[in-house]
């Protein structure tokens, strides 16, 4: 039960409690839940809490809720099946070839050529 | 070989040849015209260049009349038995392990407008009934860690709202090898097993559902195709110049269309997008070789679509263009500048192909296609040249006596004579090349009855000789800096991949100065000397001086949006397109003016590597699509916790682009900046990274009331 007892001022607590907000607003959480957990989480550290500590308390209750690491759908990629891609010999002087192999006697090979391999 | 493909081969043998005879003989014709007409018949060297240059220059722009001859000739006879939709039924059932992969390539773009174009695909697909068959790969090279950061929050929230996990994938490469051809084989190499056909889109390129099933009939139907590539009409043009570029496209693209592939058939060109692949055969024969020699006429190819349309057909395979084929789209650069940068890399990727005309096994055709795709630039420079022999000798007609005698044996003078009578029959055969295909467009859309679809035979008109108008005027601004791409290659100034403006914002002044400045003097010089030296010259020379002066304002006021808009309520260059949007543009356009997700956080859309250090859900999105990284050594931990305490102390403008990406590319890394970024109190350092509004005084802490 809230009670009207005090009225706080202290401007470093609303920021406090400001940056916990925050941080739940940017998560993926129902909006009670997002409140509650930072309710709870300011309850916790008190209202002389520094910045950092009350947001090591509200990660430390976001994880303990499961909440954190938020996981979000991503099924990223198709599982991979492997291939290759491999250029094939491509003599770009073809004319130049045949005069050398002309001039040096040597045969025409009759395997396959073989793809270079790239990447 | 099937009976088919002898017909085709036979027929494009014929065709072919009839297409040499017809752009050689005129030529050598035309060039004995000039050679006749000449004072000094031709016994100068500038005499001989004019010559020479003429009858190259002739030729090339026989090439594209006798194209859009035998385009009109196929659009008029309504009938090509060579087509590859021949005999195809609608109802042409696909075999359902016939997957195909629609590949979005992306580069530093913007990931709003390439998902907007993703979306419109995606429920065209599914409004067919056969989106089980397609799958979607979003392939990014971005190297900005924003964009990067941009293309998973879109990709993420696309599949939310239209629940399209694993129907959609996203994947960005680290390295960005051999550029779009590199990303391309990595996903072959990941995943191409997985399909039979690939369907590879540019950013901007738009394919609609019923489309891509016929072309994936077509592949079914004749299993020798490799790559079919559709005739994307341009689209979404909102600016003077992209209206201009879409109006012409609209009405001569068929013709030109039909008429490549008359000559071309079962050996046409693939343009790198808004076609299908054959996966397994891409595989097998399209890998690019590696150019000996540096960069920019050596290394990658960066033109690599033409060479890949080689290498299939090469292997024994064909590539056929489907020009009458509906439903395929692409956008066009806003302005001259965004055009000329784009020409300023296909020209670098065109000549690279030099190398490549006398390599073994490519067919004819292809060699042709190559030494076509470099005359494309290479003519810029020729006509240059052929203007600057034009200008000598109307100078040297000015300054220099002519030689009477100049064989000192003759005791006849020899007159110079200039047979003008053979220059209008010359002029006029070159305006015939250049504007008889655009009369016959004009007769064959009339009679067709699409006036209409250009706003009517009145406005239809008008707009023909508007963009002859604009298009001369242009056309020596494209010379000069086509000229100057060729001269810069060649000294081997090279080029990087810088992704284009997409967007109609118009060119400022300062640019519109800065790019034509140099055009415009030019201009100014070589028509004041002209005038001077030899006036009668000056009038021939106008029309090239008039385009090269005007070529500042021309530039900035073609691209702007309101000048486009201006024509449009004119009734000029208006496009079927514009009259009857089709649906998947409509739903593309809205997307991509949709407005922003609400978020609590005042971190523009932008700003990504902001937004994954901070914002929790997109810091763990992002965290989650990181792949295993191995642990960094003791040396690197202790650079990155100096960069990590450097971050915080300075803001994230302190660092460079390089450390965004190691600390995006690290998840520890990162999600220590986000824990101590979330752990700043209220200051100066917390407001720049957008954890707070205002800092803390120093005495906040005041007593209860």
């Amino acid at each position: 039960m809230l009670v009207n007892a005090e009225l706080r001022t202290d401007e470093h607590a609303l920021r406090v409690r400001d940056r916990v907000l925050l941080y739940v607003r940017g998560m993926t959480l129902p909006t009670p839940d997002t409140l509650d957990v930072a309710a709870a989480a300011l309850r916790r550290v008190g209202p002389d809490a520094s910045t950092a500590e009350a947001m090591d308390c509200l990660r430390e209750l976001l994880t303990e809720r499961g909440a954190l690491p938020i996981k979000p759908d991503t099924r990223g990629w198709p599982l991979m099946e492997r291939g290759i891609m491999v250029a094939e010999e491509l003599d770009r002087a073809p004319w130049l070839t045949a005069i050398v192999r002309f001039l040096f006697g040597k045969k025409k090979s009759k395997a396959k050529p073989k793809g270079t391999p790239h990447d | 070989m099937t009976d088919f493909h002898q017909e085709w081969k036979k027929a494009a043998h014929s065709r072919r040849k009839i297409l040499m005879l017809l752009t050689v003989l005129p030529s050598v014709g035309a060039a004995y015209l000039m050679y006749s007409m000449m004072p000094h018949t031709a016994s100068n060297a500038i005499e001989i260049g004019l010559c020479v240059l003429f009858a190259i220059l002739f030729g090339w722009i026989s090439l594209g009349f006798w194209s859009a001859v035998a385009g009109v000739i196929l659009l008029v006879r309504g009938v090509d038995r060579f087509s590859p939709l021949r005999d195809l039924p609608d109802d042409l059932r696909i075999d359902p392990a016939a997957k195909t992969a629609l590949l979005f390539p992306v580069y530093n773009e913007d990931a709003k407008n390439v998902m907007a174009g993703v979306r419109a695909i995606w429920r065209s697909l599914v409004a067919t009934g056969h989106s089980d068959q397609f799958d979607i790969f979003i392939i990014s090279d971005s190297t900005s860690p924003d964009a990067w950061i941009a293309e998973e929050e879109a990709w993420h929230l696309f599949c939310c709202e239209e629940n399209a996990f694993n129907k959609v994938f996203y994947r960005r490469r680290k390295k960005n090898t051999r550029r779009k051809s590199g990303n391309v084989a990595d996903f072959c190499r990941r995943w191409g097993r997985l399909y039979r056909y690939m369907i590879v889109f540019d950013a901007d390129s738009l394919l609609t559902g019923p489309c891509m099933l016929r072309m994936v009939q077509a592949m079914e139907a004749n299993p020798r195709c490799g790559i079919l590539q559709t005739m994307p009409q341009l689209v979404n043009a909102s600016s003077l110049f992209s209206r201009m570029q879409q109006f012409a496209s609209r009405l001569y693209g068929p013709v030109f269309g039909a008429g490549l592939h008359f000559w071309q058939l079962g050996d046409a060109q693939f343009w790198g997008h808004n076609a299908i692949i054959r996966v397994d055969l891409f595989m097998k024969h399209c890998q690019l070789p590696i150019l000996p020699g540096k960069p920019p006429l050596g290394g990658e190819i960066f033109s690599h679509d033409i060479v890949e349309a080689a290498l299939m057909c090469r292997a024994g395979y064909e590539v056929w263009l489907a020009w009458d084929m509906t439903g395929t789209y692409e956008e066009c650069p806003p302005s001259m500048i965004d055009e000329l940068i784009r020409a300023r890399r296909w020209c670098q990727g065109n000549l690279q192909h030099g190398s490549l005309v006398f390599a073994n096994g490519f067919a004819s055709i292809h060699r042709m296609l190559f030494i076509n795709g470099i005359m494309f630039y290479a003519s810029a420079l020729l006509w240059l040249g052929y203007l600057i022999c034009s200008s000598a000798q109307a100078v040297a007609e000015a300054f220099i006596l002519p030689a009477y005698f100049p064989d000192a044996l003759t005791l006849f003078p020899v007159w110079p004579t200039l047979y003008s009578t053979w220059t209008l029959p010359l002029l006029g055969c070159t305006l015939i090349l250049l504007f008889l295909p655009k009369l016959l467009t004009l007769i064959l859309v009339t009679a067709r009855g699409e006036a209409s679809d250009f706003g009517g035979f009145i406005r239809l008109v008008l707009s023909i000789l508007g963009e002859i108008i604009l298009s001369t005027l242009m056309a020596p601004v494209r010379m000069l800096a086509h000229s100057t791409f060729v001269i810069s290659t060649i000294l081997g100034w090279g080029v990087g991949w810088n992704p284009q403006n997409r967007s109609d914002q118009g060119t400022s002044w300062g640019d519109a100065i800065r790019f034509h400045w140099w055009h415009s003097l030019l201009g100014l010089i070589w028509g004041w000397f002209m005038w001077l030296v030899n006036p009668g010259f000056f009038w021939w020379l106008s029309p090239i001086v008039t385009g090269l002066v005007l070529a500042i304002p021309l530039s900035v006021w073609t691209s702007r949006v309101s000048w486009g808009r201006a024509a449009r309520r004119c009734g000029l260059f208006l496009a079927p397109v514009e009259l009857v949007p089709p649906a998947e543009l409509t739903v593309m356009l809205d997307k991509r003016h949709s407005p922003t997700p609400y978020t609590p956080f005042d971190i523009p859309e932008r700003c990504g590597f902001l937004r994954a250090v901070v914002i929790p859900y997109v810091h763990f999105l992002h965290l989650s699509l990181l792949r295993h990284k191995r642990k960094p050594t003791p040396e690197r931990l202790a650079r990155f916790d100096a960069l990590i305490d450097k971050a915080l102390r300075l803001g994230p403008d302190s660092l460079s682009k390089a450390d965004r990406m190691k600390i995006l590319s690290d998840p520890e890394r990162l999600h220590e900046l986000h824990r101590k970024v979330w752990g700043l109190d209220d200051s100066p350092q917390a407001m720049a990274w957008g954890v707070c509004r205002t800092p803390e005084p120093q005495n906040a802490r005041t007593h209860t009331l």
